[in-house]
């Protein structure tokens, strides 16, 4: 059990407690992140969703984007991702998604703002 | 470990009595058996405030808001929602006025208005993790008062934020740190009065139970600042949740070097101890919580000396209470400009209410300052049950008084609430409606200070048992016209002449129902009629013409007074009925008259 002994010790030990409700901290604010959500039902963990989830989940770590799990996104080849802009209706849908496609979306088009191959326009609720 | 998701489930006595420990159970088992133990983490957190809709499950970080869930559930929230995404629709809030379904609390009409910040880490934070309170800047304020600010200035800071006594007498915070720390001692005490005792109230009970490191952390702050090295809670031994949560925060604070000596690794020393209440009321009046706290008799003495004066073992002795110290942290943290922003400009804040009664959503609820009545109640509280009448709300529990239509665009703040006959107390807030009958009210709420009067002054010792005489009179239909006279006049000799904030506020329930409702008195005594029909001795049962004779009244009737052939009329004796109604409750042809 860490003691502590100076403001120092606090802000150490605060920063390694923030990992615990950092999904709930994540709830709090999600009107202010990048939402990435995965469709994660029958058809699309059949065609991997759970292992896309797992990979965007670890790859945006730290950063200003949250990852939901959703059920089927529409009519896409799954595994389908929907990318949602804080405070926006419009949204961007990836169909048949692979780790590579992934990582395209969320270094490109998430961080940088870049348009990219397979964009389908959508809205979100 | 980082967990995708995260399932909190509300942890308040509410809900630990729907079985919420046996739905964190099968939420555990399911996670186990589904292999998700690394993705997905369960949290027993403290109370969410909806208590009408308790057990209450959070799912995050989608934030979906599950309502009355039951253990039974457990299996289909991770096998729909956790795995695959789907939100089980039939836990999901439904908003009662338009029927719409809602995910997320923070678009239900119980949580808009609402602002939590003595409440902000109930239902959020694990309330025995002293991690998780310091993610959320817990102790930062005690780190920033003893290593930045001098005693003075955080006197001036909690002075100048303009906080008032939230357990009922509303006075500036700021100037009893103040007293406290000017009185001069080799000893000086911090004492936190925990000792609830307002009928239906349990504000403060959530806030130890959900959030008891913000109670520590505050405790400490007070110490510094007015030169104390320790400190006590004064808590009802009926609260064995919040004890086994508070004395589990003190342990990991001292384990921690947050309590102890050289906190901060400062020459600043301070520590903390429980002391145990057996629940009188009058010991929530700080004179008689410190002569309990002594092993003497509960009983109030006269001030002066105050307690920042001459309190415990007859040394300076700062009391506030639970919901007071709440907000201590966030004020040295946040600002006391801040913190006045919030609210009215003679009471800055917020205010934690108890919200029960005849009203839809009942539960825990925490607004600015200056929120009206009516937000409260037809806003967050959702209206009145079974579309019935507004008909009076009672504010300050036993102390305070009923409020009634006229009063419902109040803002809600400590002088507008005694400007209108009633006062803020500890918040207890209680909702009635046109089957409420005010005079048994009054007579339901002097009951209760009668009980608790602790017999020491005799305006308060007999007072109140003549008091309750007169409105036995009344509600039994025995009471005359002078009657309604003589209640007043004693009310107003208690009321000037007790010796504590008890006997000095017990009439209020009195004096306040006799000035909104003097004709439901004057029914209950010049017509023998309780207009809401809730006397029982001025209840009469008829039997009417509708009657067809099926025996169904005379079969239920525990006294056997109704007769009569089948297929024929029936008839009730009225010297033998005891008016329990079990006839009217059993007739399926709304064949009996209740007048």
């Amino acid at each position: 059990m860490p003691r502590i002994n100076s403001v120092e010790d606090l802000k150490k030990l605060k920063e390694q407690a923030l990992d615990k409700i950092a999904v709930r901290l994540q709830g709090e604010d999600i009107d202010s992140l990048t939402q990435i959500y995965v469709g994660m039902d029958e058809s699309g963990m059949q065609a991997g969703a759970k292992e896309v989830f797992h990979h965007i989940w670890s790859a945006v770590s730290g950063k200003p984007v949250v990852v939901l799990q959703t059920a089927k996104i529409g009519d896409f080849k799954e595994p389908a991702i929907k990318v949602v802009r804080p405070g926006q209706h419009a949204a961007t849908v990836f169909e048949g998604v692979t780790i590579d496609k992934a990582n395209e979306v969320i270094s490109e088009f998430v961080e940088k703002g870049n348009p990219i191959e397979g964009m389908i326009a959508a809205t979100h609720e | 470990m980082n967990y995708k998701m995260q399932i909190l489930v509300c942890g308040g006595t509410g809900c630990l009595s729907s079985e919420s420990e046996q739905i964190v159970k099968n939420l555990k088992h399911e996670i186990k058996k589904n292999n998700l133990t690394e993705d997905v983490r369960v949290i027993l957190a403290g109370c969410f405030g909806f208590c009408e809709k308790g057990p209450i499950v959070k799912i995050l970080p989608d934030n979906t808001f599950y309502t009355q869930v039951k253990p039974a559930d457990a299996a289909e929230i991770i096998e729909r929602h956790i795995i695959r995404g789907h939100k089980v629709e039939r836990l999901l809030f439904v908003e009662p006025e338009t029927q719409e379904v809602i995910s997320d609390s923070k678009h239900m009409n119980f949580y808009k208005k609402q602002q939590r910040i003595a409440l902000r880490n109930c239902g959020f934070i694990d309330p025995s993790d002293i991690e998780e309170y310091i993610a959320r800047d817990g102790y930062a304020a005690l780190a920033k008062a003893v290593t930045e600010m001098t005693r003075d200035e955080v006197v001036a800071e909690v002075k100048n934020s303009g906080l008032r006594g939230r357990g009922g007498g509303g006075f500036s915070t700021g100037l009893k740190w103040e007293f406290a720390k000017k009185s001069v001692s080799d000893e000086k005490y911090v004492i936190c009065n925990a000792d609830e005792g307002d009928p239906g109230a349990f504000m403060d009970r959530s806030i130890l139970e959900g959030d008891p490191h913000s109670i520590v952390e505050a405790m400490a702050i007070c110490g510094y600042a007015i030169g104390a090295a320790e400190g006590r809670v004064y808590i009802r031994a009926e609260y064995p949740l919040a004890i086994t949560r508070l004395q589990k925060a003190i342990d990991d604070a001292r384990a921690y070097g947050l309590l102890g000596k050289n906190i901060f690794g400062t020459d600043f020393n301070f520590d903390i101890l429980l002391s145990f209440g057996a629940g009188a009321f009058v010991c929530g009046e700080e004179t008689a919580l410190i002569h309990s706290m002594e092993g003497e008799r509960g009983e109030p003495t006269t001030k002066p000396p105050f307690p920042a004066e001459s309190g415990y073992w007859g040394k300076p002795t700062n009391v506030n209470n639970v919901e007071t110290l709440a907000n201590i942290p966030v004020i040295l943290l946040k600002g006391s400009q801040w913190f006045k922003t919030i609210g009215t400009e003679k009471s800055s804040g917020t205010k934690v209410f108890a919200l029960a009664g005849k009203i839809n959503n009942v539960g825990l609820i925490e607004v600015p300052m200056g929120t009206t009545l009516r937000e409260v109640i037809y806003e967050i509280g959702g209206g009145i049950k079974d579309d019935r009448q507004f008909k009076a709300v009672q504010t300050g529990g036993p102390s305070g008084g009923c409020l009634t239509e006229k009063d419902l665009d109040t803002p809600i703040d400590f002088d507008n609430l005694i400007t209108k006959g009633s006062m803020m107390g500890s918040g207890g807030m209680i909702v009635m409606d046109e089957t409420d009958c005010m005079p048994a009210v009054a007579k339901f709420y002097l009951e209760f200070t009668q009980e608790e009067s602790c017999g020491k002054c005799t305006p308060c010792r007999i007072g109140t048992r003549r008091l309750l005489e007169l409105l036995e009179m009344i509600t039994d239909g025995k009471a005359e016209m002078r009657h309604l006279d003589e209640l007043r006049r004693l009310s107003r000799v208690i009321c000037d002449t007790a010796l504590c904030g008890l006997g000095q506020t017990a009439p209020n329930p009195v004096l306040s129902t006799l000035d909104a409702f003097w004709d439901e008195y004057v029914a209950h005594v010049k017509d023998h009629k309780c207009p809401a029909g809730r006397c029982e001795k001025l209840i009469r049962y008829n039997i009417n013409d509708k009657c067809i004779g099926c025996t169904a009244c005379a079969r239920k009737c525990p006294v056997n007074c109704i007769t009569g052939e089948r297929k024929q009329k029936h008839e009730i004796d009225q010297e033998k009925c005891i008016k329990c109604g079990a006839c009217y409750s059993a007739c399926k042809f709304n064949a009996i008259d209740k007048m």
